[in-house]
C-alpha cells in the first residue's frame, strides 16, 4: 500500500472561487450585479501522495466546488493550485484537458454521470479517445481491463449495456472504470456513495480502497457523512460556507473535536447503537445563505459556544425574536408583535438594528422579556448598547471577529475559542479577522443612454414585424393587401431609426468602458435596421399587388 | 443495425391505444404518397404536362372516364397523372426543406445553446424575429426573392420553406441543449478531458435531437400546406415545370363555376390526406417520445387467492 | 394532548392497536407481469408508537406506505385487511377512504417542495386542507390551529403568509409535518422524510418526529434507509425484504440480537462510527416479478439450508417478542428430514447486482 508519504502532489494556496449571482431580468438588462457567492473562500490544503483527504460539510459548504477546482472545472478567482509543481492557472485549455488524465473525478449520482446514449464500452473508452487513442481495438482491450478491475465481470455482459440497464452500484463502478482508465494519480470522489443503497455503499467503498492500493491513488473524498469519512480518510477537513473550519488527522478529529461545528456534526450522526441517546443540544437553524454570510464567524448563529465577539448582527436578533414567538401563545404574540412591528428590515445585515414601533420603553420591556426567557443566549453578550430612537430602540452589536485557521494541538481550527498564535502561512490569513468588506460593484460603466439606445433601436427594428401580424390576418380574411403601404413606411422608418441607434451604440455606447458586448449590440441593432429597411423597400416592389405581374389578378381587386 | 431497427420499432412497442392507431394510420397514408412519389413514372399513365397520347389530343376539361380516371383539365392535362406527379413534387420539396432545416437548425441550436453568451442572444433574437413573423408572408417574400435568383425550381421553394421552419428546430435544439449542458454527464465528460467539440458531438447531440423527428413530421405537414398555398397564389413552381397541387387548385377555381368539379377535388383531396397522414405520424411520435403523454401497456394484475404462510 | 397525559401512557403493547394490517398485498401491473412489491405483510401499531420500516431499495417500503394510504397508481391492486378504528380501510368505498385520508391518516413525503403548490401561500395550504375535512371551522379557528401546528414545529407565526419557496429545505419538511399533523391524525406514514436533508437538519427532524408521540399521541410508520434513525426515533422496527416483513420487534431487541440473517447482514453492512471493516450482502434483492421460491433471501443468505430453497419459512414468535420468519429460528418440527443441510450457494458476483 502506498502509505501516505510527505511528498506533496497537489498544493492549494489561498484558493477562492466566487460566483457572480444573476439578478432578475431587469437587473440583467441593466447589467447590475446581485452580489457574489464565495463558494470557496481562501482555502489552503496540501495533498500528499497516497493519502485520503476527506472534505466534510453540509450542503453549500463548497466541497464540490473545491473538488471541481482541482480539475480546473471551476475557475479560481484567487489563489493557486499546483499539481506536481505545475500551476493549473498557467495552463492553456488544451494542456489543462491533457492534465485531466492525471486528476480524475467520480460523481455523486452515477445515473446522471453517464451519458444515457452511450454504451458502457463507449463511455469508458471515451476517456481514452479524447486523449488521442484512435484504435478501437486497443481501446477495447483497455476498457475490458478497467471493467475487470472495478469488478464488472463477466465483462462481455456489460460492454454493450446502456446505463439504464444497470443498477446504481454497477453504474458507479462504470464511472470508476472511466476514471481510472487513463491512469490518474489523484481521484476526486464527490459523494461517491451517498446516492447508493446502503447495502451497496460498503461494496463501492471497498472497491475504492482496492483501487487505491493497486494503483497508488491519492483520494479527495467529499462527503457529508462523517461515519464513512472516519473509516476511509487519513485526514479530514471540515468545511462550512466556503471555509475550512477544522482540519487534522482523522483520529484526532474524532477523538477530540474542537470546533463547535465539528462537535455538532459528530453528535448528529444517527447511530444504530440502541443504547445511544438522542442528542438534545443540536445547533438550530440551517446553513445560511452563502450570498450574504453571517458577520464574523459564519457558524455563530447556530453555535452553542458562541462568544460576544463572534459577529452578532441584526439577522440574529430577528431569529431570536421569532424563536421567542414560537413559544408564545397567540394573544401574547399579537400583543408583542404590535410593540415591535415588522421585522423584515432586519434581514439587511447590520451591527446597528432598529426595532420597535410603539415606543422605546415598551420595546425595552419586550426585549427584557425575551431575555428573561433565555438569559443564556450568547447574543446578549454581543450587545454593546441599547439606545432610544424615535418610537423604538437601536440595538448596537459588538464588532465581530472572523477567526482564521490556527494550530490547536494536532489540528488546525478556525474558532475564537482557540486563539493560539498564528504561525507561518496562517499569519497572512489572520488579516481576514475583520468584518467582511462591502461587496464591490462589478460592472459599472453602462449608462442610461446605452440602455435607452438599445431599447429604442430594438423596438424600431422589431415593431414592423408586429405590424405585419395584423396585416396578415387582414390578408387571410379579405384576401386583399390593403395596408401594404403602411408596412413599407413603417419598415423603412423603423429601419432608419434602428440603424441610427445601432450606429450610435457602436460608436458611443457602453459609457466609460466600451465593452465588446455593447459593440455587438450596436452591430445587431444596426443590422436589423438595415434588414428592416431593405425589407420595407423590397416589399414595396414585391408584394404590392397588381404592380407585380406575378400575383394572380383575382387577388387584388 | 439491430440498434437502429429496435429504435425504429420502439414507437410501436411502447404505445397503446390511440397513439398507436394514430401512428399506424399516419404511416400507412404517408407511405402511399411516398410510393406514388417514388414510382410516379410507373404509376401515372401520362406525363404531368402531357396533353396528348399517340397523337390523339386529350379532351378539354373532360369528365372522369376509362382513359382519364380523374378526368382532364382545361389545359388538356390528365388530372390523375398530375395528382400522382404532384405527390412527387410535394415530397421532394418537403424532404429537401427538412434536410436543410436539420442541417442548419440543429448545429446552430447546439452551438448557440452550448456556448451561450452574446452569440446565443443575437441568434435567439434573429430567430425569434423570424418566428414571430407571419410564416406564410415570410414564405411569399422568400419565394419572390429566391425565384428571381434560382427560378421557379424545387430548390427555391424548398429554401423558402426552410427559412420559416429553421427557427423551430433552432429553438427546440437550443433549449434542450441549454438544459442538457448542465447535466452531470457533460461535466463528467469535461472531467475526462473532452473538448467542447467532442462534448457537443458525442455527448449532447444524441440527447438533444430526440424531438427533431416530431417537429420534422409536424413541419412536413405544415410545409405541404404552405407549398400548396404558394402554388395557389401562383408563386413557386410553374405548372409546366412540375405538377403541383396548389397550382392546380388555383386553376380549378375557374372550373368550379362551370360544373367541372374533378380538376379541384383530386388535388385538394391529396393535400388533405397527406397533411392528415403526416400530422397523425407527428402526433403519434410525440406521444411515444414525450414521457408525460405516454401510456404504457400494463398487464392486468391477477392476485391468486391468499395462501397460508 | 398534554404532556402529563402522554407520560401516563406508557407504550404497552396490550393496548388496542390504532392500525392493524393483516396479510396486505400490493402488486403493480407492468409490461412484464405483476410486481409483487408487497406480498403478505402483517403488523400492528399501538397509539403513540413509532414503527421503523427498513430494508434495501426496492423492497416495497414505499409501496406498503402508499398502499396503506390508498395512494396507488393505475394498474396496481391491493388486498388483505387493514383495520383502523374498527373498519377495514381496504374494503371501504373510495369516498370514505378519501375522507379518512388527511383527517385520520396522514402522509409525509421525502421531497416537500414537490408536494406544495408554489403559487399558494402557506396559509392557503392550511386553509385548503383543513376546510376540506372540517368545513364548519371559521377562518380564525383555522388560523389558530395552523399557527399552533407551525409553532410546535418551530416555525414563527410571522412566516404564516409566506410562499413555499421562501423556506429552506428543513423548514419545508417541518411545514409538511405541520400540515400532516394539523388535523391531528392518529396514524401517519413518513416516507424517508429526511433523506434530502443535511445531517444537522436531519437530526432536528428526527427529534421532532421523536417528540410527535408526546405532543400528538400519533402513531407513526417511519420508512427510512437509515438504521441509525430507526434506533433513535422508533419503538419498534420492521425489516422488509422482497415484499415481506422478515423480522419485527422492539428496536433494542432486534438490533442487539437479530434473529433473521438478513437483519444481521443489513446491520453489519451499515457504515457507522464504529465500523472497522467493510461488510456487505452479496448480490441484490430479487426481481419481484418472479421472486425465488421458498425463502426469498435464500440465494443471498450465508446460512441457507436445503429447506430454505423449497419451502416458505413460517412466521413465528421471536424468542424475545416480535415476529420473524426464517427456518433457522424454526419451527423445528416443520423442517423435513435432511432439510437442515447447508445449501450449496452459487457464487454471487457484481453481475448479479442488477
Ligand atoms: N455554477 C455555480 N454558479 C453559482 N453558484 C454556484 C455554482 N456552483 C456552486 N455554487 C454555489 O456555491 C456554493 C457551494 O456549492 P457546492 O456545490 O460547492 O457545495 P457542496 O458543499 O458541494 O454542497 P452539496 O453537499 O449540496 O453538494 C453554494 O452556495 C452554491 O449555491
Ligand atoms: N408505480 C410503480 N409501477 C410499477 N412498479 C413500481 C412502481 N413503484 C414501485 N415499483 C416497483 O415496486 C418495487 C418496490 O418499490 P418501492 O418504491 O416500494 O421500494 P422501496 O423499498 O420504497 O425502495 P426505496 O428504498 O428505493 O424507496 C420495486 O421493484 C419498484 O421497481
Ligand atoms: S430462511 Fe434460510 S435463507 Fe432465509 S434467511 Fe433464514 S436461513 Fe437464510
Ligand atoms: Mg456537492
Ligand atoms: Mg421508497
Amino acid at each position: 500500500m502506498a502509505w501516505p508519504s510527505t511528498e506533496p502532489i497537489v498544493d492549494i494556496r489561498d484558493l477562492s472561487v466566487h460566483y457572480g449571482l444573476r439578478g432578475g431580468s431587469l437587473a440583467r438588462l441593466i447589467g447590475s450585479d446581485a452580489g457574489t457567492v464565495k463558494a470557496v473562500d481562501g482555502i489552503n490544503l496540501t495533498l500528499r501522495r497516497g493519502e485520503v483527504v476527506g472534505l466534510v460539510g453540509e450542503s453549500g459548504s463548497g466541497k464540490s466546488t473545491l473538488g471541481r477546482a482541482l480539475l480546473g472545472l471551476a475557475p479560481a478567482t484567487e489563489g493557486s493550485i499546483e499539481f506536481e509543481g505545475q500551476d493549473l492557472a498557467d495552463l492553456s485549455g488544451r494542456r489543462l484537458r491533457a492534465l485531466r488524465r492525471d486528476i480524475q473525478m467520480v460523481f455523486q449520482d452515477p445515473s446522471a454521470a453517464l451519458n444515457p446514449a452511450m454504451t458502457v464500452e463507449e463511455a469508458v473508452g471515451d476517456a481514452l479517445r479524447v486523449h488521442g487513442m484512435r484504435s478501437a481495438s486497443e481501446r477495447r482491450t483497455k476498457v475490458i481491463d478497467a471493467l475487470e478491475r472495478v469488478g464488472l465481470s463477466p465483462v462481455e455482459l456489460f460492454l454493450e449495456k446502456y446505463p439504464r440497464d444497470l443498477s446504481g452500484g454497477q453504474k458507479q463502478r462504470v464511472v470508476l472504470a472511466r476514471a481510472i482508465i487513463t491512469g490518474p494519480s489523484v481521484l476526486v470522489a464527490d459523494e461517491p456513495i451517498s446516492m447508493l443503497d446502503m447495502s451497496v455503499r460498503a461494496k463501492i467503498l471497498q472497491l475504492m480502497l482496492d483501487l487505491k492500493q493497486d494503483l497508488g491513488l491519492t483520494y479527495v473524498y467529499i462527503t457529508h457523512d462523517l461515519a464513512s469519512a472516519k473509516f476511509f480518510c487519513d485526514r479530514i477537513a471540515i468545511m462550512y460556507l466556503g471555509r475550512v473550519v477544522e482540519i487534522g488527522p482523522t483520529e484526532e478529529i474524532f477523538a477530540n473535536p474542537r470546533h463547535p461545528y465539528t462537535k455538532a456534526l459528530l453528535r448528529a450522526i444517527p447511530d444504530p447503537d440502541p443504547g445511544r441517546q438522542l442528542p438534545r443540544d443540536l445547533p438550530r437553524g440551517e446553513v445560511p445563505d452563502a450570498a450574504s454570510p453571517p458577520f464574523g464567524c459564519a457558524f455563530h448563529p447556530r453555535c452553542n459556544e458562541a462568544t460576544p465577539i463572534c459577529g452578532w448582527e441584526s439577522r440574529d436578533l430577528r431569529a431570536l425574536i421569532e424563536g421567542h414567538w414560537t413559544r408564545r401563545s397567540a394573544e401574547e404574540y399579537a400583543g408583542e408583535r404590535s410593540i415591535v412591528g415588522d421585522l423584515d428590515h432586519l434581514d439587511k445585515p447590520t451591527t446597528g438594528a432598529t426595532i420597535g414601533s410603539a415606543g422605546s420603553a415598551e420595546t425595552r420591556v419586550f426585549l427584557d422579556r425575551v431575555r428573561a426567557e433565555k438569559p443564556d443566549e450568547p447574543i446578549w453578550g454581543g450587545i454593546d448598547a441599547i439606545n432610544d430612537v424615535g418610537s423604538g430602540v437601536r440595538v448596537q452589536f459588538r464588532e465581530g471577529v472572523d477567526p482564521a485557521l490556527r494550530r490547536a494541538g494536532e489540528v488546525q481550527v478556525a474558532c475564537v475559542l482557540y486563539p493560539d498564535e498564528p504561525t507561518g502561512v496562517e499569519a497572512a490569513e489572520s488579516d481576514r479577522d475583520r468584518p467582511p468588506p462591502p461587496p464591490e460593484p462589478v460592472s459599472a460603466g453602462i449608462n442610461r443612454r446605452t440602455v435607452g439606445l438599445t431599447v429604442v433601436g430594438l423596438i424600431a427594428a422589431l415593431l414592423p414585424f408586429v405590424a405585419f401580424a395584423g396585416i396578415t390576418r387582414e390578408f387571410v380574411q379579405n384576401g386583399v393587401l390593403t395596408s401594404y403601404s403602411r408596412i413599407n413606411v413603417l419598415g423603412i422608418l423603423g429601419g432608419v431609426v434602428a440603424f441610427g441607434c445601432g450606429w450610435a451604440l457602436l460608436t458611443k455606447g457602453g459609457g466609460a468602458e466600451r465593452a465588446p458586448w455593447w459593440k455587438a449590440v450596436g452591430v445587431v441593432v444596426a443590422l436589423l435596421g438595415v434588414l428592416q429597411f431593405l425589407h420595407g423597400s423590397s416589399l414595396l416592389v414585391a408584394v404590392s399587388p397588381c404592380q407585380s405581374e406575378r400575383v394572380d389578378s383575382t387577388w387584388c381587386r | 443495425m439491430r440498434k437502429v431497427l429496435r429504435a425504429m420499432a420502439k414507437p410501436f412497442t411502447d404505445t397503446t391505444g390511440t397513439a398507436r392507431w394514430m401512428l399506424v394510420a399516419g404511416i400507412v397514408i404517408t407511405a402511399i404518397f411516398v410510393i406514388c412519389a417514388i414510382f410516379a413514372p410507373l404509376l401515372a399513365p401520362y406525363g404531368f404536362a402531357q396533353a396528348s397520347a399517340e397523337g390523339v389530343r386529350f379532351p378539354k376539361a373532360g369528365p372522369p372516364s376509362g382513359d382519364h380516371l380523374f378526368g382532364t383539365d382545361r389545359l388538356f392535362f390528365d388530372v390523375f397523372s398530375r395528382t400522382i406527379w404532384g405527390a412527387r413534387t410535394a415530397i421532394q420539396v418537403v424532404l429537401l426543406s427538412i434536410l436543410i432545416c436539420v442541417v442548419v437548425g440543429v448545429p446552430l441550436g447546439l452551438v448557440s445553446g452550448y456556448y451561450g453568451g452574446w452569440f446565443d442572444r443575437i441568434l435567439l433574437l434573429v430567430m425569434d424575429a423570424l418566428f414571430a413573423f407571419p410564416s406564410f408572408l415570410l414564405a411569399i417574400v422568400f419565394s419572390f426573392l429566391l425565384t428571381d435568383i434560382l427560378g421557379g425550381s424545387v430548390l427555391a421553394v424548398a429554401l423558402s420553406l426552410s427559412a420559416i421552419y429553421i427557427p423551430q428546430y433552432y429553438r427546440v435544439v437550443r433549449n434542450t441543449t441549454v438544459s442538457a449542458k448542465e447535466a452531470t454527464y457533460v461535466e463528467a465528460a469535461r472531467a475526462i478531458g473532452a473538448s467542447d467539440f467532442v462534448i457537443m458531438r458525442r455527448y449532447l447531440f444524441q440527447n438533444v435531437v430526440q424531438s427533431v423527428p416530431v417537429i420534422g413530421t409536424l413541419n412536413a405537414a405544415d410545409a405541404i400546406l404552405t407549398l400548396a398555398g404558394l402554388g395557389f397564389l401562383g408563386l413557386g413552381i410553374q405548372s409546366t415545370d412540375a405538377a403541383e397541387w396548389g397550382h392546380d387548385l388555383n386553376r380549378a377555381l375557374e372550373d368550379a363555376g362551370s360544373g367541372v368539379w374533378w380538376t379541384g377535388l383530386y388535388p385538394g383531396l391529396a393535400i388533405v390526406l397527406l397533411v392528415t397522414g403526416l400530422t397523425l405520424v407527428g402526433e403519434g411520435l410525440n406521444e411515444t417520445i414525450n414521457p408525460t403523454l405516454r401510456v404504457r401497456r400494463l398487464l392486468p394484475v391477477h392476485m391468486p387467492a391468499r395462501e397460508e404462510r | 394532548m398534554s404532556i402529563e397525559m402522554s407520560n401516563a401512557m406508557s407504550l404497552e403493547m396490550s393496548r388496542e392497536p390504532v392500525i392493524s394490517a393483516r396479510d396486505v398485498r400490493v402488486w403493480y401491473g407492468t409490461t412484464r407481469g405483476a410486481i409483487r412489491a408487497v406480498d403478505g405483510v402483517s403488523f400492528d401499531l399501538a397509539p403513540g408508537e413509532t414503527l421503523g420500516l427498513v430494508g434495501e431499495s426496492g423492497c416495497g417500503k414505499s409501496t406498503l406506505g402508499r398502499g396503506l394510504m390508498g395512494l396507488l397508481p393505475k394498474g396496481a391492486k391491493r388486498d388483505g385487511e387493514v383495520w383502523f378504528e374498527g373498519k377495514d380501510i381496504l374494503s371501504m368505498r373510495p369516498k370514505d377512504s378519501y375522507r379518512l385520508r388527511g383527517s385520520h391518516l396522514g402522509m409525509i413525503f421525502q421531497e416537500p417542495l414537490t408536494r406544495l403548490n408554489p403559487l399558494m401561500r402557506i396559509s392557503d395550504h392550511f386553509q385548503e386542507s383543513i376546510k376540506q375535512h372540517d368545513p364548519s371551522l371559521t377562518k380564525d379557528e383555522i388560523k389558530q390551529r395552523a399557527l399552533d401546528a407551525l409553532r410546535l414545529m418551530g416555525i414563527p407565526p410571522t412566516r404564516y403568509r409566506s410562499y413555499p419557496h421562501e423556506f429552506s429545505g428543513g423548514m419545508r419538511q417541518r411545514l409538511m409535518i405541520a400540515m400532516a399533523l394539523v388535523l391531528k391524525p392518529s396514524f401517519v406514514v413518513a416516507d424517508e422524510p429526511t433523506t434530502a436533508l443535511d445531517v444537522l437538519v436531519e437530526a432536528q427532524i428526527v427529534q421532532i418526529l421523536n417528540d410527535l408521540r408526546r405532543n400528538f399521541n400519533t402513531s407513526l410508520l417511519l420508512i427510512t434507509h437509515n438504521v441509525g434513525i430507526v434506533a433513535e426515533a422508533c419503538d419498534r422496527v420492521a425489516v422488509m425484504y422482497a415484499g415481506r416483513i422478515v423480522e419485527q420487534g422492539r428496536v433494542a431487541d432486534v438490533f442487539e440480537n437479530p434473529q433473521h440473517p438478513y437483519t444481521r447482514e443489513l446491520l453489519r453492512s451499515t457504515i457507522s462510527l464504529r465500523t472497522t471493516g467493510l461488510n456487505f450482502i452479496p448480490g441484490a434483492p430479487p426481481d419481484l416479478v418472479d421472486p425465488p421460491d421458498g425463502c426469498r433471501f435464500h440465494p443471498r443468505c450465508p446460512e441457507a439450508m436445503a429447506v430454505c430453497a423449497t419451502r416458505n419459512p413460517v412466521n413465528i414468535e421471536r424468542p424475545r417478542g416480535g415476529r420473524v420468519e426464517c427456518w433457522l429460528v424454526g419451527p423445528e418440527d416443520e423442517i423435513p428430514p435432511g432439510g437442515k443441510q447447508r445449501l450449496k450457494q452459487e457464487e454471487l458476483t457484481v453481475a448479479d447486482e442488477a
